[in-house]
């Protein structure tokens, strides 16, 4: 639906992007990501033929671009760009009806065609109930709506939007998302958007485009970007940060960690909120023995990647049961999570006691019942108060802080 | 919620009360004048009874002056209308072009460098053709400078470039001229329809006319301006054949009412605004005629009270037009919902 | 980023192109059908009144082919002036004015005006000549309407002979601007009798039209549009722009142009000539006199306007036998200069004359230029102000105007002689 062909985009004198290669099949959803000012914007706008490509050709449903006269282009291509849109007192179904600009004769008289059209848009967005209110009247997300709805009433083969969801809320901002993936869909367009929700979009998007550094790679689908690293290089994470590829998500990490550190024991993803819980409060942790795939195993490893681990679904071996000992005895404090015993990690018991038995300070989270445990803990503030006074007064024990 | 018919009848029910006020506004500039002449006598004189000096007053004085101020004022009510919208601002009137600086600009030069120049005199038909023709060249000027840049907000900062060089031209003038020039050209600039006759506004007429009408056929490019310029052009519309057209249709009207009557402010300014908030809405099928009904009504008004109140000597048109446009505006705007843009 | 002009797809719609051209053509038709809807109304006014004929009635004289040649002569002599101004040449004596002339075509006076348009005085009754192009007014004129305080000060001097003249002033472009100094011409405008029909800058026209007048009285300016809007409406209006005459005696002598719509021609020439008289006697008597300097100048808002070389109050102190300060200069009206120059020429000027009556002392002028004081005409207290009747009755007593002026100038000729249109600036 849209093809780009050694397209170069910039304005008169400053290249932006080069030598742009693409291809995006109608009912795709395509995103493109990128840092600020990396020219998502004008390449946006060069595909939409808002601005003329400095090299290259830019095809819509297999015309070139320049062939088109404006008429054509726009029942090609529909708009949605940033900026605010103060139409004056217009109502929305006026807004939306304005997409139908090229269709309408001299006097821009709507024929019951034009009308169905209208209705449809807003239909497909999910507005039909604000058609006759006045467009400063409504939220952001609202606004947002009725300017997808316009660009559609266009009948446009591709609708392109820039930084679409940027300004709205957390709700909106899904909604939004999802809705233009349904039009996709639905309309059999080729949607493209520029977002910096990366997570979003690695959920939402059939394809992806990253315009960094003056170029764009292609990736025909989000997996293939996350196999390669594509976030990791996108976000240019130092050590304060990662990125979790089974989640899809950013997971932060402890920089300057405290002179305090635990050693947890948890699985079945009970001690995923711990260890977040213990990177905000910058204390190190290391953990085991968790089982690969695990969730805790996932997000441990993201968090800290101090990880004792067994393979998936093995009993836990003895030296694996060893390796914790050892790092628990380097620990100042060890809390046992609460979790699901079985056949697998049966062994996790055992360390538990023996490490009571080495006279190290346990703190129970749960209601497990660990024998000998120096303190149990009901909730996850508890917790956080507890470790606290603790790490209080390990300073003072090893002489970091005179009382 | 407005419901679907409600619009159509409240811009009915409004269209017919400011055509109301108008015409009774129109009979009383007809019927109103010197206190030598009784108001009934001159309505009769229209319909061939009266006498045959009332009839004269009547027919080649007041008649023209109403006409003018009716048309002159629709005209600048448009303009404003169309140039609010392509410019994106709320304060830009038909002045903002300097189409009446160059006006003033060149009657300036025409009376005060006439001497220096070697023009010995010169009869009011030269110096109206003066008038014009320097509106025109700003027009002109503008139009091209439209078409030509990225901004449109460039045209509007040499438009107001060009409002002060006028000034500061036209003083150096004045120091240079003598008192008898410095008088005539002031007169000039005031501003007023008391000039207006039969010869002068015959050519204008139809202009006037068609630039009204045609403003309308550009109602569908200014709808789709509302949205800016970017969001117009993805929707298929030239711009730069747009932006001339519109420059063109806006200035043509406002030359054609400086040379008659100077230049008349605030009214370009003020009409559309009145259209917007009686009629809640901002589309241009509507502002645009409502537009000229405001102007046509607010400049009529003002017309017969600048000459009415002290007569028989007058006030400036345009102090009477901000006199009390000015608080009508605000007060509309304050108890109305929603800025304007 | 624009696209190039392309007038085509402009619109998109052939029907906008169709429309803009008749639009177009709408216009150009305009400018082309207005003369031919409006054309110039010259016959639809006629403003009839009921008069006597003059006592000697005359009668066109017939084609001298028809008559016997002894009949044709006595019949030529006879009824060449048909209503006689007595005692005056054919060519109206016209001396000291250049902007005006008053001449006998076929019988008729013909008047050639400060625009030079000509104006043909047609008795009532009569029709108008053949053959003579010009403005008709019939005479003598009933109903006048005058625009300058200076058009009614000629009149006032013509009450001196026919007292009930003012009585053909129906109007004045007033417009309640300054103050008069003629009695009577007050009091009619503060009952009614003559009407006040608007400021000289913007007069009402249907306050005029109204009145009905046979003629109306103006002056000029470049850039001024009473002519057209007068024009228009086939108002008959003669142009007297005295006030552009850069003599005295030429000033005065438009009396003659107004006399002669209201016929009283021999009375102006016997006025013109006492009063000339008189300011020829002032002339000799000072001629032999001491040449003292004189400056003539005024500054507002600190630029110094000064009379020109060849300007009226040159040429006056001139023909009184004083030197002017800026007599090099050509200009007939006022010229702007600077402080400098006024100082340097003027320094030791004997006297000075400030034409404004908006001062009433010394520190006045002073405050607008202190160093005015090293002038010797300011030490001597030799500084003169306009009184403000002097644009009504300086003019009117042109003659009282040049005594005042000769007594300031020589005022060892003229002790005791007290001051009408001037004020000795004190303090």
């Amino acid at each position: 639906m849209i093809r780009a062909d050694g397209v170069s985009a910039g304005y008169r004198g400053q290249r932006v992007v080069e030598d742009v290669m693409l291809h995006i099949e109608a009912g795709e959803f395509t995103a493109v990501i990128g840092p600020n000012a990396s020219g998502k914007t004008t390449l946006l706008k060069t595909l939409a033929g808002l601005l003329k490509p400095l090299d290259g050709v830019v095809y819509i449903d297999g015309r070139r671009v320049p062939d088109m006269d404006v008429g054509e282009l726009a029942r090609s291509v529909g708009v949605v760009l940033t900026g605010d849109v103060r139409p004056g007192l217009l109502t929305v179904s006026d807004v939306v009806a304005l997409g139908r600009y090229p269709y309408s004769g001299v006097m821009g008289r709507l024929k019951p065609a034009d009308k169905a059209e209208v209705m449809s848009a807003l239909e497909d967005v999910g507005i039909p109930h604000l058609a006759d209110k006045p467009y400063n009247t409504l939220s952001d997300g609202q606004r947002q709506k009725v300017m997808i709805a316009r660009a559609l009433a266009q009948k446009p083969k591709a609708l392109l939007l820039d930084e679409p969801v940027t300004y709205l809320d957390p709700r909106a901002r899904v909604e939004t998302l999802i809705t233009l993936r349904r039009i996709c869909r639905q309309r059999r367009i080729a949607v493209v958007a520029s977002l910096h929700e990366v997570e979003l979009a690695l959920r939402l998007a059939d394809r992806l485009l990253v315009v960094s550094a003056g170029h764009v790679d292609v990736y025909s689908s989000p997996e293939e970007f996350i196999e390669v690293g594509g976030p990791e290089e996108l976000y240019e994470f130092k050590d304060d940060a990662g990125f979790c590829g089974e989640t899809l998500t950013v997971e932060v990490r402890v920089k300057d960690p405290a002179d305090f550190k635990v050693f947890v024991i948890a699985g079945a993803g009970r001690g995923a909120p711990v260890y977040r819980m213990l990177t905000r409060l910058n204390i190190t942790f290391a953990t085991g023995v968790l089982h690969e795939g695990d969730l805790d195993y996932v997000v441990a490893k993201s968090l800290s990647g101090d990880v004792i681990a067994e393979k998936a679904f093995h009993i836990i071996r003895p030296e694996k049961l060893e390796q914790a000992v050892v790092k628990a005895a380097d620990a100042d404090a060890v809390i046992y999570v609460s979790h699901p015993v079985g056949l697998v990690n049966a062994a996790n018991t055992v360390l538990a006691e023996k490490l009571v038995v080495m006279g190290l300070p346990t703190i129970e989270y749960g209601d497990a019942g660990l024998k000998g445990c120096w303190r149990r803990v009901g909730s996850l503030k508890e917790l956080a108060d507890f470790l606290k006074q603790l790490e209080q007064s390990t300073a003072v024990r090893r002489g970091f802080v005179v009382v | 919620m407005i419901s679907e018919y409600a619009q159509p009848i409240r811009k009915g029910v409004i269209a017919a009360g400011l055509a109301t006020a108008l015409a009774t506004v129109f009979t009383a500039s007809i019927a109103l004048g010197s206190q030598a002449v009784q108001p009934l006598e001159s309505l009769q004189t229209l319909f061939g009874t009266g006498s045959e000096t009332v009839y004269v007053i009547v027919s080649t004085v007041r008649l023209p002056r109403a006409v003018a101020a009716l048309l002159g004022g629709a005209a600048l009510g448009v303009s404003g209308a169309i140039l609010q919208t392509l410019f994106r601002n709320p304060m830009a009137d038909p002045y903002i072009l300097g189409v009446s600086s160059g006006s003033v600009l060149a009657i300036g030069l025409a009376l005060l460098a006439g001497p220096l120049l070697g023009l010995a005199s010169y009869t009011p038909p030269s110096l109206y053709t003066a008038a014009f023709l320097g509106a025109l060249t700003v027009t002109l000027m503008m139009m091209s400078l439209s078409g030509a840049v990225r901004s449109i907000t460039t045209v509007l900062v040499v438009g107001v470039m060009i409002g002060y060089l006028s000034y500061a031209a036209t003083s150096i003038l004045m120091v240079l001229a003598d008192i008898e020039r410095i008088r005539a050209f002031t007169y000039w600039v005031l501003g007023s329809f008391s000039g207006s006759r039969w010869s002068l506004l015959t050519p204008a007429i139809p202009a006037l006319a068609a630039s009204i009408i045609f403003s309308t056929l550009l109602a569908k490019q200014l709808n789709a301006l509302l949205l800016g310029e970017e969001y117009a052009r993805s929707m298929g519309m030239h711009l730069g054949p747009v932006r001339v057209l519109a420059v063109a249709t806006a200035a043509v009207p406002v030359s054609i009412v400086t040379t008659i009557a100077g230049p008349i402010g605030f009214i370009g300014l003020s009409a559309p605004y009145l259209a917007r908030q009686l009629t809640q809405t901002s589309d241009h099928y509507t502002i645009i005629p409502f537009s000229a009904l405001a102007g046509a009504l607010l400049t009529a008004t003002a017309d017969l009270t600048a000459r009415m109140l002290l007569r028989p000597a007058e006030l400036p048109v345009t102090a009477v037009t901000a006199l009390f446009g000015g608080p009508l505006v605000i007060y509309l705007l304050l108890k109305g919902r929603g800025v304007f843009h | 980023m624009l696209d190039g002009l392309s007038i085509q797809g402009m619109i998109g719609d052939k029907t906008t192109y169709i429309l803009t051209l008749l639009i177009a053509a709408a216009f150009i038709t305009g400018l082309f059908v207005s003369p031919v809807i409006n054309p110039p109304r010259r016959e639809t006014l006629t403003f009839t009144e009921s008069v006597e004929k003059p006592a000697t009635v005359t009668v066109q004289p017939p084609p001298i082919s028809q008559t016997a040649l002894s009949t044709v002569t006595l019949t030529v002599t006879e009824t060449r002036l048909y209503n006689p101004v007595r005692g005056v040449p054919l060519r109206l004596e016209v001396r000291e004015s250049g902007l005006f002339e008053l001449s006998v075509v076929d019988g008729y006076k013909v008047v050639r005006d400060a625009l030079n348009r000509t104006l043909v005085l047609v008795p009532r009754g009569m029709s108008p000549p053949h053959g003579i192009e010009g403005v008709v007014v019939y005479v003598p004129v009933e109903k006048v309407v005058l625009m300058s305080a200076t058009h009614v000060a000629l009149l006032e001097r013509l009450r001196e002979r026919k007292s009930d003249i003012i009585d053909r002033v129906v109007g004045i472009m007033w417009g309640n601007e300054y103050q008069w100094y003629f009695d009577e011409v007050r009091k009619r405008l503060e009952v009614g009798v003559i009407k006040d029909v608007g400021p000289s800058w913007n007069p009402s026209m249907e306050e005029l039209l109204a009145l009905k007048p046979d003629l109306v009285i103006i002056y000029t300016f470049p850039g001024s549009d009473i002519p057209a809007r007068l024009d228009e409406q086939v108002i008959p209006y003669a142009v007297d722009n005295e006030y552009l005459e850069t003599t005295a005696l030429g000033r005065f002598e438009w009396i003659k142009f107004i006399a002669t719509f209201f016929d009283m021609d021999r009375e102006a020439y016997e006025i013109f000539g006492n009063v000339e008289r008189d300011v020829n006697e002032v002339v000799n008597y000072v001629k032999s006199a001491e040449q003292p300097l004189v400056c003539w100048f005024m500054i507002y808002r600190g630029t110094v306007y000064v009379a020109g070389g060849r300007s009226f109050p040159a040429n006056t102190l001139a023909m009184l036998n004083a030197r002017y300060g800026f007599a090099d200069t050509v200009s007939t009206g006022s010229i702007t200069t600077n402080a400098e120059e006024l100082l340097t020429r003027c320094r030791d000027a004997d006297v000075v004359v400030y034409p404004t009556s908006f001062v009433s002392g010394l520190g006045d002028v002073l405050n607008e230029l202190p160093e005015l004081s090293t002038v010797r005409a300011f030490r001597t207290g030799r500084v003169y102000a306009y009184r403000d009747n002097i644009f009504q009755l300086g003019y009117y007593d042109t003659e009282g105007y040049i005594l005042d002026l000769a007594a300031i100038l020589h005022p060892e000729l003229y002790k005791g002689h007290e001051l009408r249109y001037f004020t000795r600036l004190a303090g």
